[in-house]
């Protein structure tokens, strides 16, 4: 087992996660430090999700600990948590309220108008396109403004200039001592990533 | 801002973007109860208004029963709900506004038809405060026992016939101590115990149910 600093943001020890009675993970062990950036890797039904929503805190695992040490996290899933009948600023600051931060109206814009949304911000989400719903899905971790971000397949519906951004972002998560977890099957082709595969442990 | 006001106002803005949600069970109450009325024979109505107290609490049951089948669906589908399991610390606080807002939403609104039904019903105007004191503490159950049953669905498809079968059991003791209690109070007997009765199982449900509906939100993120 790795050692543990106190600036250790996540702890993970002896997860163990089962799907439909099938050992998925056994005694998985990971430590999350500030700077990192994991890929977790794996050919379709591996498990990427899986592991993914239980960091997140979504699904409960049967044996382990996962120990987020008082750090904040934001989990941007393949859904991305916006509601259709909502507007983009609307379902935004619903999103950092229900994390309980209360990140101001000036910094909702600031997040929007970084991923190109600042014009569509009274327009209801049922309105906008599913790259564009993507975006506003990855504002919410500006907006969130969270130690680590888990992400599970980001790439997905994302043109040039959004996966360009996103790289951006997770480089700038980094400098500022975050860390971020992606599950996804294509790299991200960052420095320093440090890979999971599930298809061989 | 607390877990209820956040749920609160969620909620209230998606009804509103979505009105007919409101007015469809609206327009139900309006036209089961004038349908009864032009087609009951007047006597038989004005005969200790039993027929009426009845028709009007089906009523209110099966429209309250409709509007709450599709609590959470939504969030459950959009991913919200991932969220509120995600990062909600209080799921309870947070299930206790969003039902206060779907009672607001499909439940007020019927109970303030309610006057007009009676009109139309022929019933005495003696017995519209017990009625308004039952239906007021009968719709909020009625409510709640919705969205458990509307949570326990969450994922099963077309799950209208599903819910009906599972809510309509809880509802009858409700229903019955409901219109037991307008019933007594026409012929002038005691109703005090069937009033008692049903606010006391509309403050056990307040308190207990949003325990099991946050419990089945979390359950239902494990598949």
């Amino acid at each position: 087992m790795a050692q543990v600093n106190s600036s250790t943001l996540l702890q993970v020890s002896g997860l163990e996660i089962e799907v439909a009675e099938r050992p998925l993970l056994t005694n998985f062990n990971l430590n999350v430090e500030p700077g990192a950036l994991i890929e977790i890797k794996g050919p379709n039904g591996s498990g990427k999700t899986t592991l993914l929503r239980h960091l997140a805190g979504i699904r409960r695992a049967h044996k382990g600990s996962i120990d987020f040490r008082d750090h904040s996290f934001a989990y941007v899933g393949q859904k991305t948590g916006l509601n259709v009948s909502l507007t983009v600023y609307e379902n935004l600051r619903w999103l950092t309220r229900n994390a309980d931060r209360n990140t101001s109206e000036l910094e909702l814009i600031r997040a929007l108008s970084d991923l190109g949304l600042k014009s569509r911000r009274d327009t209801l989400v049922g309105a906008l396109s599913a790259g564009q719903v993507r975006r506003c899905g990855l504002a919410s971790l500006l907006a969130l403004d969270a130690n680590i971000w888990l992400l599970d397949e980001p790439l997905t519906s994302l043109d040039e200039s959004a996966i360009d951004w996103l790289k951006g972002a997770i480089t700038s998560q980094r400098a500022t001592n975050g860390a971020a977890i992606v599950a996804t099957h294509a790299t991200l082709g960052l420095p320093e990533t440090v890979t999971i595969d599930l298809n061989v442990s | 801002m607390n877990a209820f006001v956040i749920a609160f106002n969620r909620t209230m803005r998606v009804g509103w973007r979505h009105p007919l949600d409101s007015l469809n069970p609206m327009a139900f109450f309006i036209i089961v109860t004038s349908l009864i009325s032009i087609t009951v024979e007047g006597e038989s109505l004005t005969t200790g208004n039993s027929l009426a107290v009845a028709v009007l609490w089906v009523v209110l049951l099966l429209s309250t029963m409709m509007a709450s089948g599709s609590a959470y669906a939504q969030d459950y589908e959009d991913g919200s709900l991932e969220q509120m399991v995600a990062q909600n610390q209080s799921l309870y606080a947070s299930v206790h506004g969003s039902v206060a807002a779907r009672w607001f939403l499909s439940a007020v609104p019927i109970v303030a038809l309610v006057p007009l039904g009676a009109w139309m019903l022929d019933l005495d105007t003696e017995v519209w405060w017990i009625l308004f004191m039952t239906l007021i503490p009968g719709s909020i159950v009625f409510t709640l026992f919705g969205v458990l049953g509307a949570t326990l669905t969450l994922g099963v498809g077309r799950n209208g016939v599903l819910l009906a079968l599972l809510v309509l059991p809880l509802y009858v003791p409700v229903l019955l101590l409901g219109v037991g209690a307008c019933q007594r109070s026409v012929n002038q007997e005691p109703f005090e115990f069937a009033l008692i009765g049903i606010y006391a199982i509309a403050m056990a449900a307040i308190t207990f149910l949003p325990f099991a509906i946050a419990a089945l939100l979390r359950v239902s993120q494990e598949y």
